[in-house]
């Protein structure tokens, strides 16, 4: 006995398919906490509140603008010639403009503002101080003359976000290669995901960095700047003043005779 | 002439302390109010012995007698 078979009987190939897909990922980026950020900006908007107060002991009797987060000060009748030193010793950053305004005008602004900014967008430098409501001529120079300082906008989305959401996610993704047999899956491998979040790590690592140090300044600052106003207080009080550093502690010894 | 003299000293956090010297009674108090006022909150004030001791004072009267 015998039987023939047909070529239709033999086993067939199994069909092998590789799909690959690219799948999105969510990545929840934790380098800073909503609470550290509000925490920073308090800081900082403290510490910007308490130099502009003791900057106002010397502004009394001039015209204070503010527009744009900077300060259009006019000494109309020279009251304060140490203007500068003081502003400079309170870490501010201050110059003399050339302009129409009676006296002497001055445009101030402070670096602590771009910190601030990149944290609540919504923050207005200087309004505690301004005494004058704005005009168009000196809004058209304080355009003209102000300080300006880098800003990183990618650094104010994640921030702004952070604050905004209380976290920030990223979208990253993922190769996923996956072998069917006979539509059965037989093997799959996922490769690692694609994203940017090293990079914004990073950004976020610096910009915490750089914040501690600029709160550190901005303490030594205060302290700077008390000494000055107090040097040119005891001037006008008819004392020689003297003053020495030890450290971060400044001394100033006032005498007078009599 | 008296020396007059007033010693401050600012730590890192920008706290204040200021001591007088040849300077009596309230004195002290009216210079350093003077040169603080706005620049630093009222704190803790210690008085020294100065503070109670009266600065003495010679009043010389002349008067002519004859005529």
């Amino acid at each position: 006995m015998s039987a023939d078979y047909d070529d239709d009987d033999v086993w067939d190939e199994p069909v092998i398919d590789v799909v690959t897909e690219n799948k999105i990922i969510e990545l929840n980026i934790t380098t800073i906490s909503k609470t550290e950020l509000e925490q920073i900006r308090e800081m900082a908007i403290y510490a910007s509140n308490q130099k502009l107060q003791k900057l106002n002991i010397v502004l009394q009797n001039m015209s204070v603008y503010v527009c744009d987060d900077t300060l259009l000060v006019n000494d109309k009748y020279n009251i304060c010639p140490e203007l500068i030193k003081i502003s400079k010793a309170l870490g501010l950053d201050i110059k003399l403009i050339e302009c129409n305004l009676k006296g002497k005008s001055y445009i101030i602004n402070d670096k602590l503002t771009n910190l601030i900014k990149a944290i609540d967008s919504t923050y207005n430098y200087g309004e505690c101080v301004s005494n004058i409501k704005i005009i168009k001529e000196v809004k058209e120079l304080i355009q003209n003359n102000k300080f300006t300082y880098n800003t990183n906008s990618s650094l104010s989305r994640y921030l702004h976000e952070i604050v905004r959401n209380g976290k920030l996610t990223i979208e990253g993704t993922q190769k996923i290669i996956s072998t069917y047999e006979d539509g059965r899956l037989v093997g799959q491998e996922k490769q690692d995901i694609i994203s940017n979040k090293d990079e914004i790590n990073k950004t976020l690592t610096k910009f915490l960095f750089e914040t501690s140090e600029v709160l550190k300044t901005a303490n030594d600052n205060l302290r700077d700047g008390t000494a000055e106003l107090l040097y040119s207080r005891a001037r006008q009080m008819g004392y020689a003043v003297e003053e020495s550093r030890n450290g971060d502690k400044i001394e100033l010894v006032l005498v007078r005779y009599e | 002439m008296a020396e007059k003299k007033i010693v401050v000293k600012i730590d890192s956090k920008g706290n204040l302390n200021a001591e007088t010297f040849g300077m009596y009674g309230t004195e002290c108090l009216d210079e350093l109010d003077k040169l603080l006022k706005n620049i630093a909150r009222n704190g803790k004030t210690i008085k020294k012995q100065e503070f109670y001791e009266q600065k003495t004072t010679l009043n010389n009267k002349v008067s002519n007698k004859n005529g």
